[in-house]
């Protein structure tokens, strides 16, 4: 490796639980479940178990790369594909957590226009949120981990508010099991695929980490929560709704906070909405925190400056972003680069860059 | 200088944020929630909305103001209203929505659309049919608090307690949507100066078709959710009935044959207290007979009921969701064919527990 990170902006391994687990855990949660249910209905919660178990495997790949290469993303693109194209690879990968950050933000954005706020302006918005964005990442990694550590902790609570819809639901409506075919099963991890990403960022922030080898447990149990989480989530929503019913509702697990009515408060999913800014921001922060430091590493440029630049993309993008349907459509795309690049891309790199390892063993 | 440019951004981001990041507020005095709506039939394209709101006198009673306006769309004949009230009407409070009964012949479905994508509506809003028009009974004022809220507590308080199943606007939207099976609502109606639950309407779709029968409200309920504490009044012979109290009940689903024409098996379990007699004695063999009369009443009842379901092509019961979670590739458009013609067996079990402090 070309620099070594100081030991004072490491953090230890534990943490890498957290921040796997913080990232993937964000504004997919609030809608996933129909993208599951449209192709594999009440079966949806077996696709959660297979998607979580393939993302196990996934970050399996991921660490054997990295504790090879003692590196990250962009030193594993320039062993397996030289200099020139595994610099190209480096930065379409960049784009990608761009645009994947541009859809963070505006589809939290869109949640409070439709659900709080509906006269509330896109950009002001925006404008503040990058604002904390750009704060904590030039506050360094550390500052980042510790966001994520947070998005965790604080929000913990709603967890038990996934419970309350028990009482109006029917367990029967997930009858019979495996009612579904292979396929449909295969087609369904596709929509469980943006709100499982996340974990791929272990790509960047990997020499970051104290002992980096040793945290590979951390990371798998950072993917069994969310898992786990995603497994009660689903079940829940598939007992508490009919199918065709799901099938029309955009964000059901904010539906699902509808039902539940405190003494002091009588809409709860506006507790819900608010809490989901601590949710989503660090998964904000950890997506520019990765991009402007790719940008640095590729373009030889300060974190800085490169940082200023992608947050005024995302800003100018997000804002360009207005109605639902387009919305919509810039989330299914991203959707699907995203599925691609993780189901795809990833155990191809690994494949190639094996390959590669042992041809030049061999030299 | 490097520094004082970024404080200049800071503020200038801050600034348009305050600046242009407002929203307009609402205060809690300055607008006026309405506890109730009432939607009645004024010809094929119009409806007419009658809003009931509480207002908070300084003396600390409540009173009711009600608002109507017809219009094609009911979002618009809540803007018709805001123009005959001083203050700004929201509906985040909404309670109770009624449906007068000739409209809900013409079918809610687009009316309940509007409740639905309301972000601001509770999930647990009830809906009920109205008997005549849903202005009448909103313009009049029950008990001491205001009508919705009125309306919303008779409503909870029969579900909790009486004959009425539990059903708010989450599982009315459930039963709506599903190919399986056709939602009800409570039936309101007027008697004299009061209000009371009537009995139940069934639909088919979004439209009314027909209410339920007095007699087999409670074995409706029997046989839809579980029974906590009911009442049923069993006949002996003419003039002779028994008041059995505290019911609770179970019930149980059997599907056979289920790959061809399937074939349902109903087990019902009853609990309950034997409270009030009129001739007749409670000893240990007519306790007997008691509860094999009540089995034997029962069991006609679903009987009927079901088979009057099965005429109107309408399943409230859901015995299609019951059969399709124990079928493998279930088809839906099969199963609403064969549904008029399916058998459905009921099978009552009775037991009383306890009579009382007397023989």
């Amino acid at each position: 490796m070309k620099t070594e990170i100081k030991p004072e902006f490491l953090v230890s391994p534990f943490l890498v639980s957290f921040l796997v687990h913080g990232t993937q855990y964000g504004v997919g949660v609030l809608s996933f479940q129909r993208e599951l249910a449209e192709f594999v209905g009440h079966d949806a919660w077996i696709s959660i178990i297979i998607t979580g178990f393939i993302i196990h495997i996934l970050i399996w790949m991921i660490y054997t790369m990295l504790n090879n290469d003692k590196g990250d993303l962009f030193t594993i693109h320039q062993r397996t594909f030289g200099k020139w194209i595994g610099n190209l690879f480096s930065l379409l990968f960049i784009l990608y957590v761009l645009t994947m950050a541009i859809t963070v933000l505006r589809s939290y954005i869109e949640i409070v226009q439709v659900w709080m706020f509906p006269l509330l302006k896109t950009w002001p918005f925006a404008l503040v949120l990058l604002l904390i964005v750009y704060y904590v990442v030039t506050s360094g990694f550390r500052a980042v981990t510790g966001i994520c550590f947070l998005a965790v902790v604080f929000p913990a609570y709603l967890i038990l508010t996934f419970f309350v819809p028990i009482e109006f639901s029917n367990f029967r409506n997930l009858l019979p099991i495996f009612d579904h075919s292979i396929y449909d099963m295969v087609k369904s991890i596709k929509g469980a695929s943006l709100s499982f990403s996340g974990f791929e960022y272990l790509l960047f922030y990997y020499p970051f980490i104290k002992n980096p080898a040793s945290s590979q447990k951390y990371a798998h149990y950072g993917n069994l929560f969310t898992t786990l989480l995603y497994l009660l989530i689903m079940i829940v929503t598939l007992a508490f709704f009919d199918q065709e019913y799901l099938k029309i509702v955009i964000w059901p697990t904010l539906m699902m906070w509808k039902i539940i009515k405190l003494p002091f408060v009588e809409r709860f999913e506006i507790i819900g909405v608010t809490t989901w800014a601590v949710v989503m921001m660090p998964i904000i922060c950890l997506m520019f925190w990765s991009a402007s430091r790719g940008i640095k590493k590729l373009f030889k440029v300060k974190q800085k400056k490169a940082l200023v630049v992608l947050l005024f993309i995302c800003f100018t993008i997000s804002c360009f972003l207005t109605e639902r349907e387009t919305i919509q459509q810039y989330n299914q795309w991203t959707s699907e680069i995203g599925f691609y690049i993780l189901f795809c891309y990833l155990p191809v790199l690994f494949v190639c860059y094996h390959i590669r390892f042992k041809m030049g063993k061999k030299i | 200088m490097m520094k004082k440019a970024k404080a200049a951004a800071v503020i200038l981001i801050l600034f348009c944020a305050f600046g242009f990041g407002r929203v307009p507020k609402l205060i809690l005095d300055d607008i006026n929630m309405e506890s109730a709506v009432g939607y009645d039939y004024v010809n094929k394209y119009i409806i007419k909305a009658t809003s009931v709101l509480p207002i908070y006198k300084p003396d600390k009673s409540v009173g009711n103001e009600t608002f109507t306006a017809s219009d094609e769309l009911s979002k618009e004949t809540l803007k018709k209203i805001n123009m005959a009230s001083s203050r700004q009407m929201v509906n985040g409070k909404l309670e109770v929505a009624l449906y007068s009964k000739e409209l809900a012949k013409q079918g809610i479905g687009d009316l309940i659309d509007t409740l639905q994508r309301d972000p601001s509506i509770s999930e647990r809003l009830f809906l009920a049919v109205t008997d005549e028009e849903a202005e009448r009974i909103l313009s009049k004022r029950y008990g001491d608090r205001d009508t919705g809220i009125y309306l919303s507590m008779l409503i909870e308080q029969n579900m909790d307690v009486g004959l009425v199943p539990t059903y708010n606007l989450h599982q009315f939207l459930n039963t709506y949507y599903s190919k399986l099976s056709d939602p009800f609502l409570p039936l309101i109606g007027q008697k004299g100066k009061d209000i009371h639950i009537k009995g139940i309407a069934l639909f088919k779709g979004d439209r009314y078709v027909k209410s339920l029968r007095q007699d087999h409200q409670f074995i409706f309920k029997a046989l839809l959710q579980k029974v906590k504490q009911g009442t049923y009044k069993l006949r002996l012979r003419k003039h002779h009935f028994i008041a059995i109290e505290n019911i609770h009940t179970k019930h149980n689903f059997h599907v056979e044959n289920k790959k061809n024409k399937p074939e349902i098996t109903i087990q019902l379990k009853v609990n309950g207290i034997i409270r009030e007699t009129r001739g007749k004695k409670t000893n240990k063999k007519a306790v007997e007979h008691i509860k094999k009369l009540m089995e034997k009443q029962l069991e006609t009842q679903g009987t009927e009921m079901i088979r009057s379901f099965q005429k109107l092509h309408i399943d409230p019961l859901g015995l299609g969701t019951q059969v399709r979670s124990r079928v493998r590739n279930f088809q839906d458009q099969k199963w609403l064919n064969q549904y008029p013609h399916i058998k459905v067996n009921l099978k009552a079990h009775v037991d009383i527990l306890e009579k009382g402090v007397v023989d």
